[in-house]
């Protein structure tokens, strides 16, 4: 689909539109460079460093501004290269989502032209509200999206390629998601006619879900209208026929009960305060037919008996309040199995080693 | 959205969360040591973009005899020169920044969350 006249059209990068300019695209292939050379292939050598200090003086590590503060402090005061790989996390992280939207931003009036013919095209289709007020929790700017989920008409565009930069060449060709949808456990009847996949954002697990299960009726809800209108345009362009719809997940008692045979949801919950995950959780219970299976991956939580947590490290700290994470910690010093269990759920697990891509599996009795 | 002034009444603690609202965090003794190394990491983007510039002309000119600015943002780079590409923008980072780390070698792997679709279970 050509989007603009005053650029030359630089078509796609799969189904996503490419950069403006290639200088863009180039700042973008440094700023992947630049982390993965400086951050990622750091971690492994700075964090123990920086981690046993913080064990060895008892630093407390809790979601308050003086905890992540400490932290702080013990990197400028002792751990000059944990301050080297912070301050390249933070810079890097501000300065591409920057570039992306300051790129797609040259032609934001034709993708949002883009997005409202797609509104009305198929294959599958997008419902969304134009008037619907977010709650004030979903505002956050999340790892420094400008604008973050929903404050922005282009979040969607926006994450789809910062995404590719954040996460590196895991992102190409959706390989991270068709590996989940491989991987996820079905009800153990076998049947799969409905599916609803929460928080899908850009829609790349939907997508996947339906190559999965071609048979089946697939459906993706976010909060965000920008994130579902800019999934369908995605799933248009490589014609697979899902649905989208803006709800959000505490909302879901708004549809029919007993109706999905498979629920998933990929990495909403440390994304959420904890009031959202667990009106999350019921509505889901609701909303699976007996025998249904609901499939999370996210981040670890406390394990029964489990005396310390992996995010009580520098990055678990600097992340949550400098990377705009604001709700990972009290995710992960919760118990989600406990929740799931409370309401009825069965486990199919009891220490998923793989949260990501095997993610847990519990069952909805039949 | 039954309950939704209840939700609200109950995530109001969110506003006090570090990471809610922006924050201009310093990681080093002097603030200014923060801004002269962002300053940095961006000057590095932004020669990184001349010389890929220069290259993409380079190419141009010893392929196709003639350049304009739309050939340079339309062109399509065969996987022999993204590669290169590729690798003289990795060592560019380390000749560059190396230099803050007592040992920053270019990681053998660029895919750091390989773990993640591994066939084989691992921990995160």
């Amino acid at each position: 689909m050509a989007t603009h006249n005053q650029f030359p059209d630089r078509g796609t990068v799969g189904p996503t539109p490419a950069m403006t300019t290639r200088a863009d695209e180039t700042f973008l292939n440094y700023i992947k460079d630049l982390r993965s050379v400086m951050m990622w292939g750091r971690s492994k050598e700075i964090h123990p460093k920086i981690n046993a200090a913080i064990e060895e003086q008892g630093l407390p590590i809790e979601p308050t501004k003086e905890s992540v503060e400490a932290v702080r402090t013990l990197a400028r005061e002792k751990f000059p290269e944990a301050g080297v790989w912070a301050r390249v996390y933070r810079s890097t992280q501000d300065a591409f989502w920057a570039r992306v939207a300051e790129s797609y931003g040259m032609r934001e009036d034709d993708f949002l032209r883009m997005l409202d013919v797609s509104d009305k095209e198929g294959p599958g289709s997008v419902t969304w509200d134009p008037d619907y007020a977010y709650p004030e929790y979903a505002k956050v700017e999340t790892h420094r999206q400008q604008g973050g989920y929903v404050g922005h008409p282009l979040a969607g565009l926006h994450y789809d390629y910062g995404t590719r930069v954040f996460s590196g060449n895991i992102s190409k060709n959706d390989q991270l998601h068709k590996a989940m949808a491989e991987k996820i456990s079905p009800p153990k009847d076998g049947k799969v006619e409905r599916i609803m996949d929460l928080a899908c954002s850009v829609g790349r697990l939907t997508c996947q879900l339906k190559r999965r299960f071609p048979d089946a009726e697939v459906w993706g809800s976010d909060i965000s209208a920008p994130m579902v209108r800019y999934a369908h345009y995605r799933a248009i362009q490589d014609n697979v026929d899902v649905h989208f719809l803006q709800k959000a997940s505490e909302d879901l008692d708004e549809l029919p009960e007993n109706h999905f045979d498979l629920v998933t949801v990929h990495i909403l919950f440390h994304e959420v305060p904890t009031p959202v995950v667990d009106r999350t959780i019921a509505n889901v219970y609701r909303m699976l037919r007996p025998g249904g299976t609901f499939w999370i991956s996210d981040f670890p939580t406390l394990k029964p008996g489990q005396a310390g947590l992996s995010y009580t490290n520098f990055l678990g700290s600097i992340d949550s309040a400098d990377n705009n994470e604001p709700y990972a910690p009290e995710f992960v010093r919760s118990n989600i199995e406990d929740k799931l269990r409370k309401l009825g759920f069965v486990l199919r697990y009891e220490d998923p080693e793989d949260m990501q891509v095997y993610g847990r599996v519990c069952d909805k009795p039949a | 959205m039954g309950d939704r002034r209840k939700l609200e009444e109950e995530t109001e603690y969110v506003k006090d969360l570090p990471g809610f609202e922006t924050t201009n965090p310093q990681f080093f003794r002097d603030p200014m040591i923060d801004k002269l190394l962002e300053i940095t990491l961006l000057l590095g983007g932004e020669i990184w973009t001349n010389r890929d510039r220069q290259m993409v002309m380079e190419h141009l000119l010893a392929t196709e005899g003639v350049v304009t600015p739309d050939l340079i943002e339309t062109f399509k780079p065969d996987e022999d020169f993204e590669e290169r590409c590729e690798q003289l923008r990795l060592q560019f980072v380390q000749r560059i920044f190396g230099g803050l780390y007592d040992n920053a070698d270019i990681p053998d792997d660029q895919n750091h969350f390989k773990w993640l679709t591994d066939n084989k279970k691992s921990s995160a």
